[in-house]
């Protein structure tokens, strides 16, 4: 009998069931921006999922230019992102796991002249960080 | 994401949405957006497939969702077609901590709790939720359907595998100190762990199992020690791990101390559970000398520090004492204090100092009360006007350097320690020049005006000096050895740098 009954048990999602109750949170961790960033990606969140995860979340990706934390920051609007991404899905998938894409739209957060907002109102600037 | 004040979430608050079309004013309009996008995600993704929202459940910001809103928004969000709805605390300008070490743990929790019932979709709670069991007491006690966990999987990818396999106490905890992850984010470095500095460097930093098993000796067990011996024997190689003190820790001792640092000790009792399970042969209270180490194949000094005295007149006067005289070994110290140096160590000297013994990290309702939390969740945004008590000391925080007062400390994190000391009345000066210390006090000289602050206790956390007597030693005998953590560079304590080093060097041997 395990001491963690309600975290270990299975959640039925009527399509698909979660082993657990345990979800990986969302975290900005950098490679996404880096050089053969999404191959160490694939191999950080594979080894995640290989160690139980029930669902990882990726770290934010805009959806959009605007919506990007700063110029050059990681978005998915074309085919040539879609197949990086593949790169950690299909190594989440190999180790039978499942990893949901965190959709950021950094609004007026952004550190780019192009960022947008709902109206034109300056970000305080921002003490801290903060994440799951 | 719908929530740490980025796009959607700024269309929902009324605060930042002063549009007079149909995407703002009344609350049905600011909420379209993100409706709009989850229903035409779902028309695009079709039934079978994850959808998850993520809604900030408490803003802590002035004109933030009211809890009334926030449960219309979930019963909304669920009719638009999401299959999970997760909780998201505070925006990033909040000016309340929401997952630093000093929050106690799964305190947010209750928030996800005052949604339960309210949908049918699975809700997840969050922030702060670091071992098994913690997760399941809130989930045993219907606070949620789900838990995330972000950190805690930076510090163990085998979270749930150690927890499934009755292992739990093999967990490398997640201390939430914030220095490799998200203080590396902010300054755009990859993300790393203090405590697992393989952490998204797994195709770099790569413990494979040695061809040629060697006698390693480590001496000095604090984290860079630690890190080492436990990494070198994971490879396979035979170790032996020293040390002077009666207990593994070095530092770490000492900072866990420090009120909203406990979870140190779980650092510690990871590295005890390694020490055992990979057979390291640990001598305690052993001062080892370079004759002691023949027959090792490799030598590894991790003998630390010591602290630095700046060299002030007066500094032996009675009056005076050094932080390991106040952290490790509890001397008494008087009700005005005034703390030489305002690095690290100094706002940990302050913070215990100050500290009233309310044990706020360990308690949620204490904590909120500190910072201005509403757990009745009556006021917009949950917030309410922060309540503390008197501290019980009066202390000055002083430093050489003329930049700002904690400059160097974490950027995700400085503001909370800045803020913690300014609520308890901490005087924080730059640009000191220290003259003497006597009966009188502490004198100084600030912004060319001599001045005497009239202290019953000065602390010194002028630094360190790394400690090399034994690395020396074995120079001087034409033994080679590897010289890590704070013995190799004591700049600023660095847990960080030493547990990464240790971990290096031990992938090379």
């Amino acid at each position: 009998m395990t001491p963690y009954p309600h975290l270990l048990s299975p959640l039925d999602l009527g399509f698909t069931t979660l082993p657990n109750r345990v979800i990986m949170g969302s975290m900005h961790v950098g490679l996404e921006e880096t050089e053969h960033g999404f191959a160490r990606m694939a191999a950080f969140y594979a080894e995640r999922a290989r160690g139980g995860a029930g669902l990882i979340v990726t770290g934010g990706i805009a959806p959009n230019e605007a919506g990007r934390p700063w110029d050059g920051g990681a978005k998915l609007t074309t085919a040539e992102e879609v197949a990086e991404h593949r790169l950690i899905t299909d190594a989440v998938h190999a180790e039978g796991g499942r990893i949901a894409m965190q959709i950021l739209h950094f609004g007026r957060y952004a550190y780019h002249p192009g960022l947008v907002a709902p109206s034109a109102l300056k970000a305080p600037s921002a003490p801290s960080y903060r994440t799951s | 994401m719908g929530s740490e004040g980025y796009l959607i979430n700024e269309f929902i608050a009324s605060a930042t949405n002063l549009r007079t079309d149909r995407w703002g004013g009344s609350y049905e309009n600011r909420v379209r957006f993100p409706l709009e996008i989850v229903r035409r995600i779902r028309e695009r993704v079709g039934e079978d497939f994850i959808l998850v929202y993520r809604l900030s459940m408490l803003d802590l910001v002035p004109g933030g969702s009211t809890l009334d809103e926030v449960v219309a928004l979930a019963k909304e969000i669920e009719a638009a077609g999401a299959t999970i709805i997760n909780t998201g605390i505070g925006w990033h300008e909040a000016r309340i901590p929401t997952i630093a070490t000093s929050v106690p743990r799964g305190a947010y929790t209750w928030v996800t709790k005052r949604l339960m019932g309210s949908v049918s979709v699975p809700l997840v709670t969050s922030n702060r939720i670091n071992t098994p069991e913690v997760a399941e007491e809130i989930l045993a006690d219907g606070r949620a359907d789900l838990v995330s966990l972000a950190r805690p999987f930076l510090a163990d990818p085998d979270f749930v595998a150690k927890a499934s396999a009755g292992r739990a106490d093999a967990i490398n905890t997640c201390i939430g100190c914030n220095q490799a992850c998200l203080d590396h984010t902010f300054s755009l470095k990859i993300t790393s762990c203090l405590v697992n500095p393989r952490a998204c460097h797994e195709t770099e930093l790569v413990l494979s199992p040695t061809r040629l098993a060697k006698r390693v000796a480590v001496v000095g067990a604090g984290p860079a020690g630690l890190s080492c011996a436990v990494a070198a024997a994971e490879r396979g190689h035979s170790v032996t791990l020293f040390d002077g003190a009666a207990e593994i820790g070095g530092q770490l001792n000492i900072a866990k101390r420090v009120p909203g640092k406990e979870e140190f000790d779980e650092t510690l009792r990871y590295f005890r559970v390694q020490l055992a399970e990979r057979g390291i042969d640990v001598r305690l209270n052993t001062y080892v000398s370079a004759a002691g180490l023949e027959g090792y194949d490799e030598v590894v000094v991790a003998t630390g520090v010591t602290p630095r005295t700046p060299g002030i007149a007066g500094e032996d006067h009675p009056s005076v004492l050094s932080y390991l005289d106040v952290l490790r070994d509890g001397a008494p110290v008087g009700e005005r204090v005034a703390i030489i140096g305002a690095g690290g160590i100094g706002f940990d000297v302050a913070e215990f100092l100050t500290d009233g013994g309310e044990g706020a990290s360990q308690d949620p309702e204490t904590y909120f009360r500190q910072w201005g939390v509403d757990t009745s969740y009556e006021n917009r945004g949950g917030l309410r006007a922060p309540e503390r008590n008197a501290p019980p000391r009066q202390v000055h925080l002083l430093q050489r350097k003329t930049s700002k007062v904690g400059a160097g400390l974490g950027k995700t994190t400085g503001w909370i320690h800045r803020t913690e000391l300014k609520h308890r009345g901490v005087t924080m000066v730059a640009g000191v020049s220290y003259e003497r210390i006597d009966d009188a006090g502490l004198h100084v000289t600030i912004d060319g005006e001599p001045q005497v602050l009239p202290v019953d206790t000065v602390v010194l956390c002028a630094g360190q000096e790394p400690r090399r007597d034994l690395y020396e030693e074995l120079v001087a005998a034409g033994r080679p050895a590897h010289l890590i953590g704070g013995a190799d560079v004591a700049a600023e304590l660095d847990a960080k740098r030493a547990i990464d080093q240790g971990t290096r060097l031990a992938a090379t041997l």
